[in-house]
């Protein structure tokens, strides 16, 4: 029996050919959206369970607030004190560890330099986090205070085949100090999916005596992601309620007014965590949770085209299925030999779309930016051949009973033309399908404009031709030597320095004072602030709203002056910028003078309003040179960027000399909504892809069942266009429909994903027109090559042919 | 075998009623080939699908070896199908996506027939049929006549005690029109039952009974040897 179906099925597969492959398509095409999707989801979700304990690790975060106690910042890194005092204080805390960023870490062996990725952790950190030892001991690997846990990359990388283990690499600290560090562990390396990554880890033990002890008990030093252990079977509640009294216990009486403190899930961190300061940019649950809402969309646009066409064409199957009823089939029998026929389409989309997959994969990696994982893909056996399964009863069902219910008496009538077999819920399937590709096509048109917005819009400073430089304790030592050089270079416009640039967060900020009617008085918000150096306003092109830059030639310049923004002058409530001036101020201990307002501009992403900051001259502190380049510079960068790098290496020549565009370092802020257009491109064209392909089965079907009518209308003297209004009318008619539906949920949705932007685009009745006439206009192509052709034909052919 | 008992068929239509069948009282017995003759629209096709359970009656008894039809559920009749009756149509009816081997398997299959004994059920037809040589073929690759002696060949090897036959030689040409009911009067002999429904006189001949229908109403019956 089955055989019986399985042949009935190949062979109208090869019948109708141009059917078969009309689904086989789609269904493929949406199976490959769904598995790629449901691989992107799968990655997304398992960040850090490679940790045997992640249930019972948590992050430790911190917050600060306002004095209206709003949140002021909020970090994923704390100060070195907590973790041991959350071992010390808390009985149900199993072990704390502190991990801390090194950056970049210049290796030296054997005269080579070799470039890593460096944390530094406490020794214990192989009790919390799982990375299994290749060689070494996890227990004594970080006590040594020299000791250096190497990934196994990075030891290849270095030592090849030679034995890693004991081995010594130099790392200069500065010019005349160097440290020795000896290889006491090899570990695999960490997995991609991990919320932290690294090549090389060093003690803290070693961090602690080269920093001193004032570093590890400053609670203003919040630079150490901290994450403790929770023994087994404690509850993480017990520690939350005690927060506050521990903070009180050694912050003092008032501490939960400004500060407190948050235990973070480990798993939670991925997804769900955007603080002010994490290791990495994490995930967004929000982008697994739409893309999962589009995965679904897509595979029902492909079922859907398939019962639309299903249940069209199903006159073209009456008279075996009333053959099969004569002969002594019941309706289970054929709904069952349908079914199998839609699991045999599914189960060959399935195959074709692994296909898919599998030659695409390389480009999926690097457009999605995930990897494919081993365990991923082992895991996702089952859910994706039940996604088959689920493909065939979805697709399949209303088909399948449909044609079942045919009285046999249907085909033994010659009754060909058999009643409008529902077309009612055929057409509100296909308007729904042009009314999600419409909705796709609206968002992709809002967000490009946004993120066009976004990278093109004025930030109220010149981000052109602007390299950054990061500087090392060294290049600090002699940037003002450094910086006369360069500026004998007539293709260099000018060099500043600063601790932060525009485009980075504001993440530093101290208590201000302001005096009002003589009578001192504290900040109630909180007023970042940016150190930098001489130039500053100048290179970035910054306008002043009132009074003047930092000048070298004043003394008191340097530390005991401040230039603020305007919106720092508006929030501290000086009517003018020009009222602010010459107004006394302290700052973090510093007394001074304002001596400039400058006009606000974006120094963080559009995702945020302007925020209230100050500058003031720190000429130690900084950690990135910007250089200006001269207008003229376009044909001559090769030329200056070498010459950069000559200097640079006159002053450090172990360092690798590494530069940036400022200009990148924007876009980059609008990564994830660049990420996500990519996405909703790649899926509004399948979509509109997958609903044009139904349609245009749709058509095809309904102009050669109508080729009759058209003959005897011709004859009767029906013009060629006439004949197609007539053919498409009802198409143009679905797809009005379609844009009326759609129009207000992608308001809707467009609104509420604008309202992430304190900046943004207003959205305009171009991008709604433009979407419906590009779907209309592709619908009506898909449309016209089956019209025109029957409408072209010669009627004596239809009808001879009757 | 067969007992109608005022049985009508009518198509509602809002108000109207449009009648195809009125007070039709029959009774065939076993081994009978009754033609039913009539001019177009006069029920023929109708009362034959009202026979062969294809259609539902409007009103009236029908019992089918003493069993009420009109009483009976679609899996019940279902069971009638694969049982008792055989289909012959005039525009033979065969699967187009299937091979002349598997149209005359199909049935079986319904049947739940077993693999072995289809197999030699298949063979003793395409044997007795003389189209052994054409069990590959699809229909569409046959003439008429033997697509009809195909259809013939599938109505019968369920082993039916009844044929039912709509013009069976309608569309092919004399000779082969010829041959065909020759076929059905020799199954006739061997103890089946057979119905046709025909217009023309020289087949309806063939039958020992002819039922002569017009609008709906039985207008005489004649009986032969």
């Amino acid at each position: 029996m089955i055989k019986n179906y399985f042949k009935i099925a190949v062979r109208n597969l090869l019948k109708y050919k141009s059917y078969a492959i009309i689904n086989l398509l789609g269904l493929s095409i949406g199976m490959a959206s769904v598995i790629l999707i449901m691989l992107y989801v799968n990655f997304e979700t398992s960040f850090d369970i490679y940790n045997k304990n992640a249930d019972r690790i948590y992050r430790v975060t911190r917050e600060w607030f306002n004095s209206d106690g709003s949140t002021s910042i909020y970090f994923g890194f704390v100060a070195p004190p907590i973790a041991p005092l959350f071992k010390n204080d808390f009985e149900q805390v199993e072990q704390a560890v502190r991990i801390a960023q090194a950056g970049i870490a210049n290796l030296k062996y054997q005269d080579k330099i070799y470039q890593a990725e460096m944390l530094s952790a406490d020794p214990e950190v192989f009790d919390v986090f799982t990375f299994p030892f290749i060689q070494g001991d996890p227990a004594s690997a970080l006590q040594i205070p020299n000791g250096l846990v190497l990934t196994q990359s990075t030891a290849q990388k270095i030592f090849g085949n030679k034995n890693p283990l004991h081995q010594i690499l130099i790392l200069p600290v500065t010019k005349d100090i160097q440290i020795d560090l000896i290889v006491t562990g090899i570990i695999n390396d960490p997995p991609v999916n991990s919320h932290f990554h690294f090549e090389a880890l060093n003690s803290m033990v070693g961090l602690r005596q080269f920093y001193g002890e004032e570093e590890f008990s400053n609670w203003g030093s919040n630079n150490y992601a901290t994450y403790i252990l929770l023994k087994e079977g404690a509850n993480v509640e017990n520690i939350n309620r005690a927060i506050p009294q521990f903070l009180i216990k050694h912050l003092g009486d008032n501490a939960n007014e400004w500060n407190t403190l948050h235990l973070q899930p480990l798993k939670n961190i991925h997804l769900h965590s955007h603080l002010d300061a994490e290791f990495e940019p994490n995930g967004n649950i929000i982008y697994v949770y739409i893309l999962s809402i589009i995965a679904v969309i897509i595979l029902m646009l492909a079922c859907v085209n398939f019962i639309n066409l299903a249940t069209a064409r199903s006159t073209t199957r009456v008279k075996e299925i009333g053959i099969k009823k004569v002969v002594g089939a019941n309706r289970r029998q054929i709904i069952v030999q349908f079914l199998g026929e839609t699991f045999i389409l599914s189960i060959m989309s399935l195959l074709i779309a692994i296909g898919i997959l599998v030659i695409l994969r390389p480009v999926i990696q690097n457009f999605f930016g995930f990897t494919i994982l081993e365990n991923n893909v082992t895991g996702l056996i089952l859910p994706v051949i039940s996604l088959s399964v689920i493909v065939g009863l979805f697709a399949g069902s209303y088909p399948a009973f449909y044609m079942a219910q045919f009285p046999p008496l249907l085909i033994l009538r010659a009754f060909q033309q058999s009643r409008t077999l529902k077309s009612s819920l055929r057409k509100a399937l296909v308007i729904s399908q042009f009314s999600i590709s419409i909705i796709l096509m609206i968002c992709l048109g809002v967000v490009f404009e946004q993120l066009n917005y976004c990278k093109n819009k004025d930030l109220g400073f010149d981000k052109e031709q602007l390299l950054n430089l990061p500087a090392n304790r060294e290049m600090i030592d002699n940037y003002e030597a450094f910086k006369a050089r360069l500026m004998q270079n007539p293709n260099i416009a000018g060099v500043t320095a600063s601790k932060r640039v525009p485009s980075a967060g504001l993440a530093d900020n101290s208590e201000a004072t302001v005096y009002f009617d003589k009578k001192e008085m504290t900040l109630g918000f909180r007023l970042a602030n940016v150190r930098v150096n001489y130039d500053f306003l100048q290179v970035y092109g910054i306008k002043l709203a009132a009074g003047r830059d930092f000048d070298q030639t004043y003394a008191t310049d340097n530390g005991y002056a401040f230039i603020l923004n305007e919106t720092a002058v508006q929030k501290i409530g000086w009517k003018s910028p020009s009222e602010a001036l010459d107004q006394p101020m302290t700052y973090g201990g510093l007394r001074g003078q304002i001596i400039g307002v400058i006009k606000d501009f974006h120094y963080e992403s559009f995702h945020k309003s302007i925020a209230p900051f100050m500058l003031f001259i720190a000429p130690d502190d900084f950690n990135t040179i910007t250089i200006k380049l001269a207008p003229q510079t376009h044909n001559t960068f090769q030329e200056t960027a070498a010459f950069l790098k000559s200097i640079w290496q006159e002053y450090l020549p172990n360092d690798t000399f590494h530069y940036t565009f400022l200009n990148d370092r924007y876009n980059r802020l609008y990564n994830t909504e660049q990420k996500q257009g990519n996405l909703l491109t790649l899926f509004s064209l399948l979509a509109i892809f997958i609903s044009c392909l139904g349609l245009l089965g749709l058509v095809s079907f309904f102009t050669q069942r109508k080729t009759k009518e058209i003959g005897i209308r011709k004859a009767l003297g029906a013009s060629i266009p006439g004949i197609i209004l007539y053919l498409t009318s009802s198409y143009i008619k679905w797809i009005v429909m379609a844009n009326i539906i759609a129009f207000p949920v992608a308001w809707y949705a467009m609104n509420k994903w604008l309202q992430n932007f304190a900046y943004h685009v207003n959205m305009k009745m171009w991008v709604y027109l433009v979407a419906a006439a590009t779907v209309l206009l592709i619908a009506m192509l898909s449309v016209s090559w089956q019209v025109i052709r029957a409408a072209t034909a010669n009627p004596v052919e239809a009808l001879r042919y009757e | 075998m067969i007992k109608l008992v005022d049985v009508e068929k009518y198509y509602a239509n809002k108000f109207i009623k449009t009648w195809v069948l009125r007070n039709i009282n029959l009774t065939i017995h076993e081994g009978d080939f009754v033609s039913i003759m009539g001019p177009s629209g006069a029920g023929k096709s109708t009362l034959l699908h009202i026979i062969g359970m294809l259609d539902d009656m409007s009103g009236g008894e029908y019992y089918f070896m003493d069993e009420p039809v009109h009483k009976l559920n679609e899996k019940k009749r279902t069971a009638f199908h694969q049982q008792y009756i055989g289909f012959v149509f005039q525009a033979y009816h065969l699967i187009d996506e299937l091979t002349v081997y598997e149209n005359l398997e199909t049935p079986l299959l319904y049947k739940k027939v077993k693999t072995a004994e289809r197999k030699s059920m298949i063979a003793d037809m395409l044997d007795r049929f003389n189209i052994v040589a054409k069990k590959d073929l699809f229909p569409n690759q046959l003439s008429g006549g033997q697509q009809q002696l195909v259809a013939v060949a599938r109505a019968l090897i369920i082993n039916p005690k009844i044929i039912l036959a709509d013009e069976p030689t309608g569309n092919l040409n004399s000779k082969q029109g010829l041959e065909i009911m020759e076929m059905l009067k020799q199954l006739n002999k061997e103890g089946t039952t057979i119905i046709q429904v025909t217009h023309d006189e020289n087949k309806a001949a063939f039958g020992n009974r002819i039922i002569h229908l017009a609008d709906g109403y039985v207008e005489k019956e004649e009986q032969h040897g």
